[in-house]
């Protein structure tokens, strides 16, 4: 990957100095601000459409708006939040032009049966090998639908709290739970049978 | 759009989040769910990303700001053009009427009814009065916008 984060997240201070910056049309100041997030961006985009072309653009979109509307930021509010906020919105937007059902149907019969039936189709044999076994849950995650997708990446790998995840989504807190709780024990499941673990 | 999932016992949560917890910080002995709960985790934080491209910030920023060097000269040309054509009609105006004013003049009183060009000279004078007039509070209210 080429977008690993930065040491140190920024702090607010450095969010505002940047935020100004741009606003005043610092030569470079605008490409530090996408530089700084696009990772986040990325892996919001990615998750929830999941495909390389449109992620791309879709990013573009998302920070072509950041930069629009950067005046209307405020900074009660993390720019990481915020801009995560306009990327969720863009990609979110794609998928119902597209009529991609953003998540599963509440008694959890679409997203989790098929992540459910890629383990089933999957070698138990070779499953038990530890790359075998990233693959297949791997392959169980591509299954889940986007909102899952993009909750589990936020959480797990951005390590983003679930009142920043709120903000960028609009969603309770507690749906954000759910679905975390939800998708990580259904992705268990299919990993259980294959190391020997009681059900 | 769907309904939101039923939501999730606060105590499940955190038996969940714990667990997690205690197989990332290796607290945990190696027992077969701890081993499921450290190879969830792994794959969650490594999930299957299509890779962002080296020159993306560059290319935004290219996109987001239009060739700023070549805009200011544009303008300025235009400018220049729109000054000078400005100056050049006004310039072909003055001459034309200073030439042929009073003919048109003379030939316009001839024509119309008589009392017609006191009245058109008259209307002329409303029109421009009420325009300067116009103009006053205008340039009153614009001030404060600018600060």
């Amino acid at each position: 990957m080429t977008d690993a984060p930065p040491s140190m997240p920024p702090t607010a201070a450095d969010d505002a100095a940047l935020v100004q910056a741009v606003l005043a049309g610092a030569p470079g100041a605008f490409e530090r601000l996408v530089r700084q997030y696009q990772g986040l961006c990325w892996h919001i985009v990615d998750r929830m459409v999941r495909h390389p072309e449109d992620t791309r653009e879709l990013c573009q979109e998302a920070f072509l708006r950041v930069h629009r509307y950067l005046h209307q930021y405020r900074s009660e509010s993390p720019l990481k939040a915020w801009i995560g906020q306009v990327a969720y919105s863009v990609a979110k937007r794609h998928l119902e032009r597209r009529r991609i059902p953003l998540a599963e149907a509440a008694d959890g019969a679409d997203g989790m049966a098929l992540a459910e039936s890629v383990g089933q189709d999957f070698d138990l044999e070779t499953a038990c090998a530890e790359d075998e076994a990233q693959s297949l849950l791997h392959a169980a995650i591509e299954a889940l639908p986007p909102l899952q997708r993009t909750l589990l990446t936020l959480y797990h790998l951005d390590e983003v709290p679930i009142g920043e995840i709120a903000s960028m989504t609009g969603l309770a807190e507690g749906t954000i739970k759910s679905h975390l709780f939800r998708s990580r024990k259904h992705l268990r499941a299919i990993l259980e049978p294959r190391i020997g673990v009681p059900a | 759009m769907t309904s939101p999932p039923p939501m999730v016992d606060e105590r499940a949560w955190q038996a969940q989040e714990q667990a997690l917890r205690a197989a990332h910080g290796g607290v945990a002995g190696p027992d077969a769910a701890t081993v499921a709960d450290r190879r969830l985790l792994r794959a969650l934080r490594e999930p299957p990303l299509s890779p962002l491209p080296v020159d993306f910030a560059a290319e935004v920023a290219r996109l987001a700001a239009p060739p700023a060097h070549a805009r200011p000269a544009d303008t300025r040309l235009e400018r220049l053009l729109g000054a000078g054509l400005g100056i050049a009609l006004g310039a072909a105006a003055l001459v034309m009427g200073l030439e042929q004013g009073t003919q048109w003049l003379r030939a316009v009183a001839e024509q119309a009814p008589p009392g017609t060009l006191r009245f058109g000279v008259a209307l002329i004078a409303c029109v421009g009065s009420s325009w300067l007039i116009g103009l006053l509070p205008r340039s009153h209210s614009r001030g404060p916008l600018r600060h």
